[in-house]
């Protein structure tokens, strides 16, 4: 891919929610629902990167993104920091517990990953359920304002939109910056072989270790801005069924592709929303999603339009050649 | 303190091994699905949540004895589970196995929310088989129904140990365990493997839930507890032998019931991760795992 047509892609995929917001600028609700796109999109790129690139394994969705909503909800409620910081710091610790929680896993591969990364975020809800002097327990945190961008005299929820468009923007060019790097090509050594990647002079401890760290910051940053929109943070905002639904959404748009993140997300964002009044049903319509998805398109809807589309070109040339030949 | 601990310490361990017997049998099928298909299978807490809820059904529901429930708990246990490795786990045994895995994840949820669709969100009680009169022993009050808990993981335990050493399908899979590629070239049915060692999983969620029942209720919130738990006892054991499982899901009921007796039961889930993640740290194949 040329650096013009990955300058393209990136100029759409940056207007596409900044134009997108501005048409339904009167509508909470459509606004609302893009909002959630792009906290949810932030959330599956992390996963993206972590499941589909690296190939480890992730359930921690729901516990980085705790930790990012409360990191900035406690700055910004007892301390009064602006959003920004509040963001900022959300992303570093996630980052670093990310780390930290990467450390003693790293000689675990596949299915223990999952299942150490499942129950962490149970301790992170443990912690927050009954943490109460720091937390307020089950009856959560509350009490802050919406922020919104000085000088600007917009809606205030597409103010937000903006904002938050520029974290997301930000999430998807350090992906897939790193995915298209060298970095990137030891990820998906790893992916295949952690013994060819070994063998390769990788170092895949480090490169597991800084993945992890890197989507579970991805994420927090994410919670960040889901307590902000929200104004309210509490234990049952952050269950196993966020990571589930997260899940869903990368495996639908595509795991090995940063861009099925988005895509993924979008889907699943809009057609969860004549599932809300169901919430009994939910969970079973992305559980559904998942195993359908995984029998009948494993790969993901923007992986196979892609692989279509190069098999296409391929075959036109292979015509356009043999015309030329006769 | 210690007047307080050795008071309490009798009860303690009764509960302990109580609801450690419950963790060892879920390690165990933790251990037959992962021998014979190299599976770690995320469902597990749900298959003993799918047998909850049919102890209600034949129990409660139909009103039928125990003789009858715990049987016919166990047989639909099985079908169910033979029906969902069959349409969701087969079709994808041969991809990388991060696939299975989300297909057993996905597979957990849908059956929790089909038992809630069902039966509601709430708990079903299930009575106690023998009576609320505890028998005492030393300091310790002891429920009829914890003996049956008890009495019951053994029966199973020995069951499946004539399984393992004594039926061609245990040895087959004993041997598919040990040597995946060379027990189908010496003509093991890769293909049915999967199928036994889901369907004995099930069977043994589906005994577990049938003597449990009368403790936990049917609860279909509880299957991920027993996957955690469960998990927690077969890693700190060490997942590549069948006593160790055993071992170390009893360890994390005993872990469950001292930290709960003695500090506060709020904090029990965080103790129980802090021991796993000790236990990776320290000793990855588990304390009973060999060095590889």
């Amino acid at each position: 891919m040329s650096a013009r047509s990955v300058l393209l892609e990136r100029g759409i995929i940056l207007l596409l929610p900044v134009m997108l917001g501005a048409l339904v600028m009167n509508s909470a609700y459509f606004l609302t629902l893009l909002t959630f796109i792009l906290i949810n999109g932030a959330i599956a790129m992390g996963t993206c990167f972590c499941m589909g690139r690296a190939g480890q394994i992730t359930l921690a969705q729901s516990g980085f993104v705790a930790i990012g909503a409360y990191v900035a909800m406690l700055l910004t409620l007892r301390f009064g920091m602006p959003a920004g910081i509040g963001v900022v710091s959300a992303v570093i610790v996630s980052g670093l517990v990310g780390f930290a929680l990467s450390l003693p896993i790293m000689k675990l591969k596949g299915h223990y990953l999952g299942l150490v990364t499942l129950a962490f975020s149970l301790v992170v809800a443990e912690v927050a359920t009954h943490w109460t002097s720091v937390t307020n327990g089950a009856s959560g945190l509350y009490g802050i304002k919406m922020p919104s961008i000085p000088f600007l005299e917009l809606n205030p929820r597409y103010e937000f939109l903006l904002m938050l468009t520029v974290y997301w923007f930000a999430v998807y060019v350090v992906a897939d910056n790193l995915i298209r790097s060298r970095y990137g090509r030891a990820m998906q050594a790893l992916k295949y072989s952690e013994w060819g990647a070994q063998s390769s002079g990788i170092d895949i401890t480090r490169v597991k270790t800084e993945v992890f760290a890197i989507s579970a910051a991805m994420m927090g940053g994410a919670g960040a801005f889901y307590a902000y929109f929200i104004q309210y943070i509490g234990p049952e905002s952050f269950t196993l069924e966020l990571s589930i639904t997260v899940i869903a959404m990368c495996i639908l748009g595509g795991m090995t592709d940063i861009r099925g993140a988005l895509v993924g997300s979008a889907l699943v964002s809009v057609m969860n929303e004549p599932l809300r009044a169901y919430p009994q049903v939910q969970p079973l319509v992305y559980a559904l999603i998942i195993i359908v998805m995984i029998i009948f398109l494993p790969k993901g809807i923007v992986p196979s339009l892609v692989g279509t589309f190069a098999n296409r070109r391929k075959r036109r040339r292979l015509a356009g050649a043999a015309t030329d030949a006769t | 303190m210690f007047d307080f601990l050795i008071a309490t310490l009798p009860q303690l361990l009764v509960t302990g091994v109580m609801i450690g017997s419950i963790y060892a049998l879920v390690a165990l099928c933790y251990y037959v699905v992962h021998a014979g298909t190299g599976v770690i299978n995320f469902a597990q807490g749900d298959f003993v949540v799918i047998g909850l809820a049919f102890t209600w059904l034949f129990h409660v529901d139909l009103g039928l004895p125990v003789v009858l429930s715990i049987p016919l708990t166990i047989l639909s246990t099985l079908a169910c589970v033979a029906v969902f490795e069959r349409l969701a786990i087969r079709p994808v045994s041969d991809r990388d196995p991060m696939i299975p895995l989300l297909v057993t994840l996905a597979g957990g949820i849908l059956i929790r929310s089909t038992v809630q669709l069902i039966w509601g969100v709430r708990p079903r009680l299930v009575p106690h088989y023998s009576g609320d009169d505890p028998i005492l022993l030393l300091d310790a009050a002891i429920l009829p129904q914890t003996l049956w808990i008890v009495g019951g993981t053994i029966v199973i335990l020995g069951a499946v140990y004539v399984f393992f050493k004594h039926t061609l399908f245990g040895l087959s899979m004993l041997g598919a365990a040990s040597d995946r590629e060379g027990a189908r070239v010496i003509g093991v049915n890769a293909g049915m493997i999967g199928l036994y060692s889901f369907g004995l999983s099930a069977m043994i969620s589906g005994a577990a839930a049938g003597v449990i029942a009368p403790v936990t209720n049917a609860d279909p919130q509880l299957g991920l507890e027993f996957a955690i738990k469960g998990f927690a006892g077969a890693i700190i054991g060490g997942i590549e032998k069948p006593y160790a499982v055993v071992i170390g899901g009893l360890m994390i009921g005993l872990l469950e019931a001292l930290i709960g007796g003695l500090f506060s039961s709020e904090y029990r889930n965080l103790f129980v991760f802090g021991a796993l993640m000790l236990t990776l740290i320290v000793r990855p194949q588990g304390l009973f795992g060999e060095r590889t």
